[in-house]
């Protein structure tokens, strides 16, 4: 007997039979007693249920993120906190500062309040540690495109496609040199950077001159960025920034050194944020389904948590794509922003 | 009562399917298009991310209906205690779903499966929101798209498709390919509903889904070359309101008809009348089974290029005295000034009609006819 069989002949859906198991209070009544009772006459009780180990659950997960300053990441929190409320969870929240130590330090918290499992948001933490978590009987998650984290299900925002549809933007307003300003804490996210770049130029056969740069998340280390870069008089003609923190510094240094954006510098950011359809001009970016991203890493957080016990697959990885917004920072001059490929 | 129906394989106890929108937004509508006697219900399109509801989002003028709604403003956690509460009986239960990527898309479908669907309708071309939202702008993806909701589940999965994608012969060799067993067709078209030149404004603050009767022409010749490109089975929509709309289209070859506009225009009560009409007219004709009139017009379709090019000549057959009418389509459209009125009567000079045929089918009397 199993949870299928068990769902046919109880005439209810497979989710409704997992919903009386974990979370039987949000079952209507009759609905449930009319369940137990099929699960009973079939001699259908998953050992941990009829043991009430359920019961010895935390009704917490935890969330474990690099920082909490950026709008993307408040997102991705409040989009995994949505599926935990929906879940009737309460969230146990880490900031690591993206500091190993703390991230080690949190991971130890996380173990002895014997959470139900944990999301762990762009970690650095070493494969071993969390396979020693997760053997520990307590499932992790992991968002961002890390496939050695040592979770073994993941959720990211495919910035490799991103780059590549903003790059071919650029492309398609002739511009011949163009800068990649990378933040080099986001590893993951830079190498799929690099790669989307990379790809757009290789496909677009012409000679375009890259260069590929690096600078800290905040507007300052941007507009210091940006300045250096003018010192230098080695301006590419477009920059695609990796955050919109860089970007709206850039674009600051460059009004403070009169250079017009987007006819002499022309300025992208993978990151969209309200501010950059703000300032002048907006600044086109690409916009990050950040909440859906929580959202995914929650359910699927949740599917090994409830599904555990009851052989139904889990999904391995789930990949979302961003949206590019197009503004006037690249050159764009249609009336509707309207969002293309 | 008609004998059931096949739809990819699931027994429908009849042809009529409500499509996905607001009708079917949640367990309690759900159960009134259930109760209405539908043969199948379409969920309104289930997402990762609940999408918020604009305001205002139905735009209407007269019998022309326009739509900003983009996808379902519930959770799935949401959907799972909706679809719970549903009593299916012998209906059948299809949800219709969304997602920006492969994974994502398999992602749904499993869960939805797992939620009782008896089938699945992927939603690929919205014409609300961006373009990127629309799978059917990156077509090198699609098979492996539709591919990934089909090997994530053990029921069927359709396809909606958007006029534009349903005559595309490249891409739906790529979804049936990939495995699908059916394609709806058409979604709602892009539109305007216009612009008031006195604040020189559009009417509405982005596209709409232009829907209702208006986009059934469109329709039906969508099902036709849908016959023409594509094994799969093929549930028309598109302005669908009464039974002999339905069998327009059935004779046409479509194996289903969904309803949408019709239930919000008229209420819940277009679905049981339907229904009701549709096994009168077949009954009435000496049919038990929708099969037999199945495709049936589609011998009468012929490519433009074999039409013999032959020329006739319209007559009237019956007095027109403009002192009773002040009709004058036939006199204003005429371009070979054919039509004269003589003593306040209408008369055509045979000699000079070209037999364009715009007198004959467009007098509202229909005295007119087009001879030899
Ligand atoms: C208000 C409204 C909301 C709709 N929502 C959806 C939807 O969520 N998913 C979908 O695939 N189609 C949706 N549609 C499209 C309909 O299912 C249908 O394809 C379209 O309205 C054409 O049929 P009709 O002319 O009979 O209305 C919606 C249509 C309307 C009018």
């Amino acid at each position: 007997m199993n949870i299928r069989k068990v769902a046919e002949m109880a005439g209810v859906s497979v989710a409704t039979i997992s919903r009386v198991l974990n979370h039987p209070e949000q079952v209507l009544p009759e609905t449930r007693d009319h369940v137990l009772a099929v699960m009973k006459e079939q001699n259908y009780t998953p050992n941990w249920f009829a043991r009430g180990l359920n019961l010895g659950t935390t009704k917490t997960v935890a969330l474990l993120v690099p920082e909490i300053e950026s709008e993307t990441q408040q997102r991705i929190i409040s989009g995994i906190e949505t599926v935990a409320r929906n879940k009737g969870y309460a969230v146990f929240f880490c900031n690591t500062h993206g500091n190993a130590q703390i991230e080690e330090e949190s991971l130890h918290m996380c173990e002895n309040r014997r959470v139900d499992g944990i999301a762990l948001v762009s970690t650095n933490l070493a494969k071993e540690r969390v396979l020693q978590t997760r053997e520990s009987g307590i499932p992790c998650v992991h968002v961002g495109k890390n496939r050695d984290s040592g979770c073994d299900t993941l959720c990211y925002i495919d910035f490799e496609e991103g780059a590549y549809r903003l790059t071919r933007h650029l492309l398609s307003f002739g511009y011949r040199s163009i800068g990649l300003v990378r933040n080099l804490a986001e590893r993951n996210m830079s190498a799929q950077m690099e790669a989307g770049f990379a790809n757009a130029i290789r496909e677009s056969q012409q000679e375009i001159e890259t260069r590929l740069y690096a600078c800290e998340a905040s507007v300052q280390s941007g507009y210091l960025f940006a300045q250096q870069l003018m010192q230098q008089d080695v301006l590419p003609q477009a920059l695609i920034t990796a955050g919109d923190g860089q970007a709206l510094g850039v674009l600051k240094a460059a009004q403070d050194a009169n250079i017009s954006v987007p006819q002499k510098l022309a300025l992208a950011s993978m990151t969209d944020s309200p501010v950059c359809g703000l300032v002048n001009p907006p600044i086109t970016a690409l916009e990050l389904p950040a909440s859906k991203l929580g959202m995914a890493a929650g359910r699927l957080l949740f599917d090994s948590i409830e599904n555990k016990e009851l052989e139904l697959g889990v999904p391995q990885e789930m990949v979302l794509q961003p949206k590019l917004k197009i503004r006037r920072s690249c050159g764009n001059e249609k009336y509707i922003y309207e969002l293309f490929d | 009562m008609t004998k059931p129906i096949d739809l990819m394989g699931i027994p429908l106890k009849n042809a009529v399917i409500t499509a996905a929108g607001p009708w079917a937004r949640d367990g309690k509508s759900i159960q009134r298009c259930i109760d209405a006697g539908a043969g199948a219900v379409i969920t309104e399109t289930i997402t990762l991310e609940a999408k918020q509801r604009v305001s205002p989002r139905l735009f209407v003028d007269g019998y022309r209906m326009f739509n900003t709604m983009l996808y379902s403003d519930l959770h799935l956690e949401q959907w799972e205690s909706e679809l719970e509460q549903v009593k299916k009986r012998d209906s059948k239960l299809i949800c219709s779903i969304w997602g920006s990527s492969a994974s994502e898309i398999a992602y749904l479908a499993s869960k939805v499966e797992r939620m009782g669907a008896d089938a699945i309708e992927i939603s690929i071309s919205a014409p609300i929101g961006s373009r990127n939202e629309s799978v059917c702008n990156h077509s090198a993806d699609i098979h492996a798209f539709v591919k990934a909701a089909v090997e994530a589940v053990s029921i069927p999965v359709m396809v909606k498709l958007s006029y534009e994608a349903a005559v595309s012969p490249a891409f739906l060799h790529a979804i049936e390919r990939a495995g699908a067993k059916a394609v709806s067709a058409i979604d709602a078209i892009k539109g305007l509903r216009g612009v008031d030149i006195e604040s020189r404004k559009a009417e509405m603050m982005t596209y709409g889904g232009y829907t209702g009767r208006n986009i059934r022409p469109i329709s039906l010749a969508t099902t036709a070359q849908l016959r023409q490109y594509t094994q799969m089975q093929i549930c028309s929509v598109g302005g669908i309101k009464t039974a002999e709309h339905a069998l327009e289209f059935i004779m046409l070859g479509a194996t289903a008809v969904q309803l949408a506009s019709a239930i919000q225009e008229d209420g819940y009560g277009v679905i049981s009348k339907l229904i009701h009409d549709l096994d009168d007219w077949l009954a009435g004709h000496g049919y038990s089974d929708i099969e037999q009139v199945r495709g049936a017009a589609l011998p009468s379709l012929m490519p433009f290029e074999d039409i013999k090019p032959q020329r006739r000549r319209a007559a009237i057959t019956d007095h027109c005295d403009i002192a009773t009418t002040d009709c004058n389509i036939c006199i204003n459209g005429c371009l070979y000034d054919a039509i004269v009125r003589r003593d306040g009567c209408i008369e055509i000079d045979a000699a000079a009609c070209e037999g364009c045929g715009l007198c004959s089918s467009g007098c509202p009397r229909g005295i007119i006819t087009l001879g030899w």
